[in-house]
């Protein structure tokens, strides 16, 4: 048995380190080109560069591994600690390192479809950042006067949705924006198209972001983040519309509103000409109630007024006024009779005065008052008498009544002297 | 949100639905009510006038070298 020497043989050859790893190397890759092999992901993280490490494991072993940045690409999902998945790759190592390492060149889900996953992941990332948020959600016009539209040029969703937005509302302008909406780049087309509304044409009232019925690959365009992202930042309200009833997109979650089909999205965002026009025809109705009743109103005050005790005898009114007059006539006479009485008191003071001057005394050095019959008026002037006229004289001691023969002087009308004597 | 334009249908009718508030109210005279009346009745005509008489305008965007040229849009 040889004895184990501390000392390379003669002739044996001495590696260097990179020469052993580049063997290993060459050896791995060499023996091992591609394998599909299924483990779970664990360590999973990925660098700024682009590329994913991770270690891929079953119960009893596991191994490094690497997701380079153009595999990486390909997949829709993102890979994640715990997830089993299947992978293609080979077995490598790192030269400098000597770690052996396993290029993954292809992944994809075990338990459930790549795409599904996606779905998922992105729904979450979404979920979280809030933009599913009802607050987010933003209310469509009641009266669109533009409406725009993104899907396909070709197809029935976008025949549908000039037809029934035509039908429902031809008050609104239709511009359509028509994108690819399966395929390479389709979600850049649609995320470019609702960007390009909001910036060209901000007035447009609400966006119809869509497309027909198809398998979820053909849907896809709709879950992808570019899309999702340019219709929740959409300043103006898009109703998505993907697919049949039963397929949700991560567009319609982001959207305002989501139509289960594009004709059911044109219905959402225009109202129904015939409910107006029955809406403007109740208005009318109502006005002409409303003006009925407030005739109503002033014609029933009009024949309140009118069986008003006033107006029914209208002599009321004179029975009340000369109730006041009467009262105002006692409170007059009342007071007539006062001042009456006051004037009769200084007339009595005023005669004794005036008792000096009497004009009997006058009278009594031989002056006469000559009064015309048969009304005894003073006569003053010769102008008041004619001849023949009967006139009495009153003297100091009796009367005598004499007949005018002749006038002469004064021939101007008399002045008024008042009353009766 | 938006606010809403000036003579837009919506402005329009939301006016229509005051002129039958106002009305309705009962605060005016028999003249006022009748010309509330008569503005709310022309309006409305108006408005189902506008509705009954439009006809659908369809264009088409298309991007060409970054511009966007409007369309009368031909139905295929």
């Amino acid at each position: 048995m040889a004895k184990a020497s501390a000392a390379p043989s003669a002739g044996a050859r001495i590696y260097t380190v990179s020469e052993v790893n580049g063997l290993i190397h060459d050896l791995l890759e060499n023996s091992l080109p591609e394998i599909w092999m299924e483990g779970e992901v664990s360590n999973c993280k990925l660098y700024p560069s682009g590329h994913t490490y991770l270690t891929l494991k079953d119960e009893e072993a596991q191994i490094r591994a690497v997701l380079f940045k153009g595999a990486a690409l390909g997949l829709k999902f993102k890979p994640e600690d715990g997830l089993k998945v299947l992978v293609r790759g080979r077995a490598s190592s790192y030269v400098k390192r000597g770690d052996l390492q396993f290029v993954v060149s292809w992944m994809e889900p075990r338990e459930k479809g790549a795409l599904q996953l996606a779905f998922e992941q992105l729904k979450a990332r979404l979920a979280a950042e809030g933009l599913f948020d009802e607050s987010r959600k933003k209310p469509l016009p009641a009266f669109p006067s533009c409406v725009g539209v993104v899907t396909s040029g070709q197809g029935a969703a976008v025949h549908d949705m000039i037809s029934v937005l035509g039908r429902r509302w031809p008050l609104a302008r239709v511009l359509i924006y028509p994108v690819k909406v399966q395929g390479e780049g389709a979600a850049e087309e649609i995320a470019g198209a609702v960007r390009d509304f909001n910036e060209f044409f901000p007035e447009t009232d609400v966006l119809l972001v869509g497309r027909g019925g198809g398998s979820m690959e053909d849907l896809w365009a709709f879950n992808e983040e570019t899309a999702a992202r340019a219709v929740a930042e959409s300043k103006i309200p898009v109703v998505s519309c993907v697919g049949h009833e039963t397929d949700f997109t991560i567009a319609d979650f982001v959207a305002d509103q989501r139509a289960p089909t594009p004709s059911a999205a044109a219905e959402l965002a225009a109202p129904d000409r015939r409910a107006v026009l029955g809406q403007i025809e109740s208005r009318e109705q109502e006005l002409a109630a409303a003006l009925r009743e407030k005739i109503q109103v002033l014609s029933e005050r009009l024949s309140r007024a009118a069986s008003h005790p006033l107006l029914q005898s209208p002599e009321r009114i004179y029975e009340d006024r000369t109730r006041f007059l009467d009262d105002l006539w006692m409170r007059l006479e009342d007071g007539a009779a006062q001042a009456l009485l006051r004037a009769k008191q200084a007339l009595a003071m005023g005669a004794a005065k005036l008792e000096a001057y009497s004009p009997l005394k006058v009278l009594g050095r031989g002056y006469a008052i000559a009064e015309k019959l048969p009304h005894l008026e003073i006569i003053r002037s010769a102008g008041q008498v004619r001849p023949g006229d009967r006139l009495r004289l009153r003297l100091a001691e009796g009367r005598i009544e004499c007949e005018v023969a002749m006038t002469e002087g004064n021939g101007l009308p008399p002045k008024d002297i008042g009353g009766k004597p | 949100m938006k606010n809403i334009k000036k003579d837009s249908f919506e402005e329009r009718l939301k006016k229509l639905e005051e002129l039958v508030v106002d009305l309705e109210s009962g605060e005016h005279g028999l003249e006022q009510s009748l010309e509330t009346f008569e503005k709310g009745v022309a309006l409305a005509k108006d408005l189902s006038r506008q509705l009954e008489e439009a006809k659908a305008k369809v264009e088409v965007l298309i991007k060409d070298q970054g511009k966007l040229l409007k369309k009368a849009w031909e139905d295929s």
